[in-house]
């Protein structure tokens, strides 16, 4: 019997030993160049979709690489308590540091991120309500290390631009049956504040080419605040009849909000459609296949700002020329207006899900950091969101 | 006669409801533009026609289990889950009737599942089916890898059961369906007893099991049938938190509508009608820019809370009808 005890224990004591032991592989690596082990949260602004798959499968592969996993999350545009509550299972579940795609609740996350000792970025969000409204208490707070945009952030914006020359490029590639009467729609100021800037801006290039091309003269709707501010609902079925005649919608949103309602009105054939953001399937109605003339995303690579940025401060390293404060960076963006950047725009990350097919390797990435290359700069991680357009795509 | 009261009656709440919003959108100036008035068109038509084919479908898969004196959370889940394997399937095929078909079947298996559950487990009705709708919603993000279907019902060939005409064939089914369960079987029949006084219906011999997995049979191919139409007029993303039943209860004002406007007539007549009115009424809204956000929402609430109400006080109403007659004639 008491040998039974002792063999007991041993293995008992074994057991201890082989978990201890098991443990502390995750403590650190040998060689050091690619930092320790860390969890990163991602806070993504939906859990399904070719963009979610895109970014989980571009991070999935800088795993190995990088030393580093990833724990994702849903969080929400409007739902402060549902972002700090995630924000805490983040933190729970082990997360040194987190990336976040949405600007609600931030005083009280990043409490959370203080008091955990946890280290905040952001990813598609000009966090531009806390940039204008809370810009010390966000972007000068130790944990809060900066964000990239949607495109370019808040006055930087060029949407509007980026709308009139595709449907420019649209008329040029087809003269014999050219847009000349247009209408719009935008989300709310209080969500998007710049989606309305955008159409005003689309409005004024359309004045100047007029006043330059009065025979190829392009009519634009006036803004209607009741029908043209669509709040996260699809146009409505009287869109039509309120906007007769109209060529095309250059859409300030994701034109999964108007063309159901196209289809639905029968219109979808004729009516051509302009729209930023890219939705599943959007390719199967696109450029001379159907409706969707234009769409625009930022490549899901330039998670790799926020990424690296927390990497280098959980592993203490910071580059020569590090910014005080934390800054919000504008990113390249890729329009796709035309049959050949769509057959481009499917060969990326986007919609193949296959990491060779992103901007940047994983060896590309961890030279980027600070620890890993002593070398490296802020600036030189700041041009790479320059590269990220449609044109870049290998 | 009496036929064409029961017709008159039938039909008296969505002329008077095409009326009504004829009456109040002529006066709006937000319904002229450059100066043409755009309630009355084809517009009006397609809206009303889409959209009330749809509810019915959805009402009656409601109707039909509440009528057995059950309400079942699951439709809801039960028909965005056949959305999505009907539709990628459809997707592959290239058909629109096997779209339709494999809706149907998948929808009776989900239902025929859910009916299981009930009975197997025991359960209360509403934590039986809110159980079912969670694990349908999971397996939303499972299954296709977890992308829904977004192109099904951008396709023209696909989507013919969205658009006129091919959208009444599902509804007219859904319908015949209904009535057929309803009038031509003997659990349908007995599913009046049930839903009067489900304990009473038992105690007199009325086998609940064979009403419980027949009723979920019948429910199961009229929820394929409304998936069909669902996916041909919408993308169908993945759901969570019970966010099906938010959709199923989008179309449930039909369902208590058609019940008092069903008396001249029959429920099935009754939750058309309904879908109609409430159809004019939503396009009226959305002439009068009144159709999103929180307006819409007070003047539904309140216009459904004064029907109840109405529907509810009716014999009351009538009593106090009869008392004033007869004094006029006593006088």
């Amino acid at each position: 019997m008491k040998s039974f005890k002792k063999i007991i224990a041993l293995m008992l004591a074994c057991c201890v030993m082989f978990s201890m032991t098991a443990c502390s592989g995750n403590g650190g690596n040998a060689d050091g160049n690619n930092g320790k082990h860390v969890k990163i949260g991602v806070g993504l602004y939906q859990d399904s979709g070719a963009a979610v798959d895109a970014v989980k499968a571009y991070l999935k592969n800088l795993e190995s690489t990088l030393n580093v996993e990833f724990a994702y999350t849903v969080l929400s545009t409007n739902d402060e308590a549902l972002n700090i509550t995630k924000v805490q299972e983040l933190i729970a579940a082990g997360c040194e540091g987190i990336i976040i795609t949405m600007d609600a609740g931030m005083d009280a996350i990043l409490a959370e991120c203080r008091d955990a000792g946890v280290y905040l970025a952001g990813y598609l969000c000009d966090f531009d309500t806390s940039y204008r409204n809370n810009y010390s208490g966000v972007f000068e707070n130790e944990y809060f290390l900066g964000t990239v945009g949607d495109g370019p952030c808040g006055d930087h914006t060029t949407r509007g631009v980026d709308f009139f020359n595709s449907v420019i490029e649209y008329n040029e590639r087809n003269p014999e049956n050219p847009i000349r009467h247009v209408a719009g729609t935008v989300f709310p100021a209080f969500a998007f504040p710049y989606s309305k800037v955008n159409f005003d801006q689309f409005v004024a290039e359309v004045e100047k080419y007029n006043a330059e091309n009065p025979d190829k003269a392009i009519t634009v709707d006036p803004f209607n605040e009741e029908t043209d501010v669509l709040m996260f609902k699809p146009v409505d079925s009287t869109y039509f009849s309120k906007h007769p005649d109209i060529d095309a919608i250059v859409a300030f949103n994701a034109g999964s909000f108007v063309y159901p309602s196209m289809v639905s009105a029968g219109v979808a054939d004729t009516m051509k459609l302009f729209a930023a953001g890219y939705n599943d399937g959007d390719n199967a109605v696109f450029g001379s296949k159907g409706a969707y003339q234009q769409e625009m995303v930022c490549a899901v690579e330039s998670i790799t700002y926020p990424l690296v940025l927390l990497l280098n401060k959980i592993n203490g390293a910071s580059y020569s020329d590090q910014p005080e404060t934390a800054e919000r960076r504008d990113c390249s963006t890729m329009i796709i207006n035309s049959d050949e950047d769509l057959a481009k725009f499917e060969h990326s990350i986007y919609l193949t899900f296959q990491p060779e097919d992103a901007f940047l390797t994983p060896e590309e990435v961890l030279n980027l950091t600070a620890y890993a290359n002593p070398d490296a700069t802020y600036a030189g991680l700041c041009e790479i969101l320059d590269h990220m357009t449609i044109e870049d795509l290998k | 006669m009496k036929l064409l009261k029961k017709i008159f009656l039938t039909l008296l709440f969505p002329i008077l409801m095409f009326l009504a919003m004829w009456i109040i959108t002529a006066n709006n100036p937000a319904c002229y533009v450059n100066g043409k008035y755009i309630f009355l068109g084809f517009d009006l038509i397609r809206f009303v026609i889409l959209n009330a084919c749809q509810s019915i479908c959805v009402a009656l898969a409601i109707w039909m289990q509440l009528k057995n004196g059950r309400f079942d959370f699951s439709n809801g889940a039960a028909m965005i889950l056949t959305a999505i394997i009907a539709g990628n399937i459809g997707l592959r095929t290239g058909s629109p009737w096997i779209t339709m078909l494999v809706a149907v079947l998948v929808g009776i298996v989900l239902c025929a599942f859910t009916a299981a559950v009930y009975m197997l487990g025991r359960l209360p009705v509403v934590i039986a089916t809110i159980g079912v709708t969670l694990l349908y919603e999971s397996l939303t993000y499972l299954i296709f890898g977890g992308g829904g279907i977004s192109t099904f019902y951008q396709n023209n060939t696909l989507s013919f059961f969205g658009h006129m005409p091919g959208v009444l064939i599902p509804t007219a089914l859904a319908m015949a369906i209904f009535l057929f369960y309803y009038n031509y079987t003997v659990t349908g029949r007995k599913g009046k007893i049930l839903a009067n006084n489900q304990a009473a219906g038992v105690n007199i011999g009325i086998w609940e099991e064979a009403n419980v997995s027949q009723t979920a049979m019948f429910t199961g191919a009229i929820v394929g049938l409304a998936a069909t139409i669902y996916v041909s007029q919408n993308a169908v993303a993945p759901q969570a938190s019970l966010s099906t039943a938010g959709i199923m209860f989008s179309y449930i004002v039909p369902v208590y509508m058609g019940m008092l406007l069903g008396m001249a007539s029959n429920d099935v007549i009754g939750i058309m009608v309904a879908a109609i009115g409430m159809g004019i009424f939503n396009y009226g809204l959305n002439c009068m820019n009144l159709g999103g956000g929180g307006w819409q929402q007070i003047i539904m609430g309140l216009f459904v809370m004064g029907f109840y109400t109405f529907s509810a006080q009716l014999d009351n109403i009538k009593k106090v009808f009869r008392r004033l007659f007869k004094k006029e004639a006593a006088a």
